[in-house]
């Protein structure tokens, strides 16, 4: 009997562990936006899908987002994004595996902004680069979010664009990123 | 005469132009009117991909497919709604809705038709620009 009773503590104890003490927080339905300006037309696109992991213990965040998923307001845009400057059949995913710096610096049992600097290899066209960037992690009663903005050069990533629409695309996009985490139970 | 032929050449110009701006600034079609090419049931598309993403991707990707399966629920992000559809234990497919026409009303365990475009694989199959099948 005492025998029994030991193994359903266990039991609930390393249930409850697995449940709640990861501290990690994950989307599904992330935010990504770029943007590229030319005194020709501004161009955005939009991804609602983006997948992202935080650990607010170790600080470790990663991204993963489909490029087929950005949306454009013109379909032929769309296309030769697809077809001719990413080649999403040939590299499907974006990724970003890094590392939020200062995470001590970010108490998640507080409301508040805090500042953060993110670091880690952004993979975008096949090419992986290390990059670095500002951005904020706001905690409000429980709820987590992540905003940064920062820019890629498109010739870092080997994406070509034709002398055509030369002028009409931007050679250093801007990219914005908004995620509302919820907490990781598993 | 020279007239005409210079009245003639920049008429053709001007529509030639027309055409080509209307072209460029056409709008991505809305799935609603767009002909499905592939019927399918969510868990079976969820397991193609699980199972092979490559294969998969090539035969779906890009491609407007009705998918048929059960409601786990709906989400509401911003301006942004998504279905999950129950795709088994490991995963489900994730429509992100176009039109929510319909789409309040869903339950959870509710059978739905979802038309929309197949995007590819992260952790559940994506489908972008959904709409409610009746």
């Amino acid at each position: 009997m005492k025998k029994q009773i030991v193994v359903l503590v266990l039991l609930a104890v390393v249930s409850a562990s697995t449940v709640f003490a990861q501290g990690k927080y994950m989307t599904k339905n992330g935010h990504i936006e770029f943007f590229s300006a030319t005194p020709m037309e501004n161009i955005a696109a939009n991804n609602d899908k983006v997948s992202s992991v935080l650990d607010s213990q170790t600080g470790k965040l990663d991204f993963a987002l489909l490029i087929k998923a950005f949306e454009f307001e013109k379909a032929l845009m769309q296309e030769h994004f697809n077809e001719n400057y990413m080649e999403s059949d040939k590299f499907p995913k974006s990724t970003f595996k890094g590392q939020v710096v200062n995470i001590s610096d970010v108490n998640f049992s507080k409301n508040g902004t805090y500042n953060v600097t993110v670091k880690g290899d952004l993979t975008i066209h096949g090419v992986t680069k290390t990059v670095e960037t500002p951005g904020t992690i706001t905690v409000k009663d429980g709820t987590v979010s992540a905003n940064a903005k920062f820019s890629v050069a498109l010739a870092d990533y080997n994406i070509e664009i034709p002398k055509l629409v030369r002028d009409n695309i931007a050679k250093t996009i801007a990219i914005t990123v908004a995620m509302n985490y919820q907490p990781y139970e598993k | 005469m020279k007239k005409y032929i210079l009245i003639a050449i920049l008429a053709i110009g001007a529509i030639g132009a027309y055409i080509g701006k209307t072209m460029y600034d056409k709008p991505v079609a809305s799935t609603a009117d767009v002909k499905t090419e592939v019927q399918i049931d969510a868990a079976t598309l969820f397991t193609e991909f699980e199972q092979n993403e490559q294969s998969a991707g090539d035969k779906y990707n890009d491609k407007a497919i009705a998918v048929k399966g059960t409601v786990q629920g709906v989400t509401t992000e911003g301006d942004k709604t998504t279905v999950m559809l129950n795709g088994g234990d490991m995963g489900g497919v994730s429509c992100e809705m176009q039109d929510k026409t319909g789409v309040d009303n869903l339950k959870q365990g509710d059978a739905v038709t979802i038309k929309g475009v197949c995007t590819g694989y992260l952790t559940d199959v994506i489908l972008v620009r959904c709409v409610l099948d009746k």
